[in-house]
């Protein structure tokens, strides 16, 4: 889960980035410039809440949610034993498999991303991940048995 | 070619008497039932000594040493059997004896022999080795149960008395009590005796022990080396041959020379007048001579060998060991003694113990097994409980999964019963209950019965909701889908907000 963590954390750095020239520069020069004591964490985070639209934030809160419920899942597995297999298997493949759908509209629905997928609108991004998500958990419910 | 010739030169091998048991018909002791309880006859009728059954010829006959019949063809005879038993009443099979003697033999110096074995001897009929007429067999079958073989005079038995004979004799069920002397030793019992790894002393060879109370001539041995599962005498006064025994498992020694006795040709002694005295070179020494030996066949047939005569009346009435040696001895190879035989084999669930006996179970369950094991008691005439604490079963299938020792769980009338529960192994396919319990002296049972083992099934396995491991997963599972309802509700608003707020702009 940790690698997935850091690529998201990737992505935004790049996102913002590419969409630093034409819009945020200032700002984030004036940022940079008041808050010299203050890491690069901080600055990142401050950086992500000012310039994410809600839907990301959203997205971002959903993908969080899932990856603390997988490792939980996955540190119950290690400590109590994988007894009914397949039970953790299902669990743990929702929210992974959860987690890619999410992870899949996140960047197909960025505006930033926008010339990656001239095609593809977020509408029709949306309807994708709305069917993945019910075939998903469709499957995973009769694995769980 | 080559292999013509080798299939030339085994054939003839293979029907050499080879193999004291071989494939082929021979008798079953039949089980005691109840419905037959109240017959109060010897044991005798209860073995079934008519009744054959052919297995398909072209066996492998150089293989037969230790299987002689399939353990399916054995189970299907066993049932057979039970079933004729159950459905038929019984013929009533005499004990036919043929005692065989020649014209020296005094019969009246047997009397007490004689009176001893009334009760297990239904018929006796007194045959001369001389008698051309003489037939082990009438049109194949056997037409004695049991044969005595006197001490003989003669050098040899005749034709219908040869080793080939004896031993188609005793495959077919039938029960030899041999006596010889150390004069008198015919080929025909040596040979039939080395068959079941019995070697007897040469001619004029006796047994002597120069230390104890042993007679004048040191060849008067007091014996109280009797076997113990055979008879319950305390000693034996001996005077004969003995013999060496190979490791034949089927042996049963009942009597054993003391250690500092042996064996020695007693005729080159009294020739060789320059030695006179020395007693010559020891044929045997030490407690590796057996004066009397058994053998019990595969078949249950039984044969046992005294090496001297020690059973008239004088030596009876001088040694009263010696009387209840030799009335154990007849009574042991005329099946009244030591005779075992399984009354039921049961298995069932150890859930249902009511649903006895279902061809088919799953892997890992419960599962009992019993067995009721009972002996003929020939001073009670009935079949009592056999008690004992090393009957074991194994559960096999191609090799045991388990060996285990059974224990002793109730009786009934008339034997005792003995089970185990375990769990079957994690396996399916076709097992079997192996229940081979072999002693010395005691009859062979050898009972395999078959069970099949099946697998769990599709739809036996507990829902994921029985198990409270995998609540945990289920939940997470409930809550990924909750989760994701309320992203996709809020998604669809936080758009539409986001629109609107673009619109403005």
């Amino acid at each position: 889960m940790a690698p997935k963590k850091s690529v998201k954390k990737n992505v935004d750095a790049t996102l913002e980035k590419k969409d630093a020239p034409p819009v945020a520069v200032p700002v984030h020069v004036t940022k940079s410039a008041d808050n010299d004591n203050t890491n690069v964490f901080t600055k990142v985070l401050n950086n992500y809440t000012k310039q994410s639209t809600p839907k990301l934030k959203l997205i971002d809160s959903f993908l969080a949610f899932l990856v603390v419920l997988g490792v939980f899942q996955f540190v119950f597995c290690l400590l109590v034993g994988n007894f009914p297999f397949n039970a953790f298997l299902g669990g743990f493949a929702s929210t992974v498999g959860q987690f890619v759908l999410t992870a899949a509209l996140r960047i197909q629905t960025a505006k930033q991303n926008a010339k990656e997928f001239p095609g593809v609108s977020s509408e029709r991004s949306f309807a994708d991940f709305l069917l993945g998500s019910l075939v998903l958990h469709f499957c995973v419910y009769h694995f769980i048995n | 070619m080559a292999n013509n010739e080798r299939r030339k030169k085994n054939a003839p091998m293979g029907k050499r008497i080879g193999h004291v048991i071989r494939r082929g018909p021979f008798h079953q002791i039949i089980r005691p039932f109840r419905q037959n309880r109240n017959l109060q006859v010897s044991p005798f009728s209860r073995v079934w000594t008519r009744f054959e059954f052919h297995l398909s010829s072209g066996h492998d006959t150089n293989s037969t040493a230790l299987h002689n019949t399939s353990p399916t063809m054995l189970f299907v005879r066993t049932l057979v059997l039970a079933m004729a038993g159950l459905v038929a009443a019984k013929p009533p099979v005499e004990a036919r004896t043929a005692v065989i003697v020649d014209k020296n033999t005094d019969l009246a110096q047997y009397s007490q022999f004689f009176d001893d074995a009334e009760h297990l001897l239904d018929t006796v009929t007194v045959i001369d080795v001389k008698d051309k007429s003489f037939d082990l067999f009438t049109y194949g079958y056997q037409a004695y149960d049991m044969v005595i073989l006197f001490p003989p005079q003669v050098k040899s038995l005749g034709p219908a008395l040869t080793s080939r004979k004896l031993l188609e004799f005793f495959n077919k069920g039938g029960h030899i009590l041999s006596i010889t002397s150390p004069e008198h030793t015919p080929e025909s019992i040596r040979d039939f005796a080395q068959e079941m790894g019995i070697s007897m002393a040469p001619k004029f060879h006796k047994l002597v022990d120069h230390f104890g109370e042993t007679g004048p001539n040191h060849d008067s041995l007091t014996l109280d080396t009797v076997n113990s599962v055979i008879s319950s005498a305390e000693n034996v006064v001996y005077s004969g041959s003995a013999a060496y025994l190979s490791n034949n498992p089927q042996l049963v020694p009942l009597l054993t020379a003391p250690s500092t006795s042996y064996v020695y040709d007693y005729k080159e002694d009294e020739e060789d007048e320059e030695n006179a005295g020395t007693m010559g070179t020891p044929w045997i020494t030490g407690s590796q001579g057996f004066p009397a030996v058994g053998f019990q066949g595969k078949n249950n047939a039984r044969f046992a060998w005294v090496g001297g005569d020690i059973m008239t009346n004088e030596q009876y009435t001088a040694h009263p060991g010696n009387r209840q040696f030799m009335k154990d001895v007849v009574e042991w190879v005329s099946v009244a003694k030591n005779v075992i035989s399984p009354e039921y084999i049961r298995h069932n669930l150890a859930a249902t113990p009511d649903v006895l006996n279902e061809k088919i179970y799953k892997v890992n369950e419960d599962i009992t097994y019993s067995v009721a094991l009972t002996e003929w008691d020939n001073v009670k005439e009935d079949w009592v409980p056999f008690i004992a604490d090393d009957v074991q079963i194994e559960f096999t299938m191609l090799n045991p999964y388990y060996r285990l020792t059974l224990e002793q769980t109730g009786t009934t009338n008339f034997s005792a019963i003995y089970s185990t529960t375990f769990k079957i192994p994690d396996q399916h396919g076709v097992f079997t209950f192996n229940l081979d319990y072999k002693r010395p002296g005691y009859t062979f049972i050898e009972e395999k019965t078959r069970a099949t083992i099946r697998h769990t099934a599709n739809d036996e396995w507990p829902r994921s909701w029985e198990i409270t491991n995998s609540w945990v997963y289920l939940t997470s599972a409930v809550m990924v889908v909750i989760a994701w309802f309320l992203f996709v509700v809020f998604y669809l608003f936080v758009g539409k907000a986001d629109k609107e707020a673009v619109h403005k702009q």
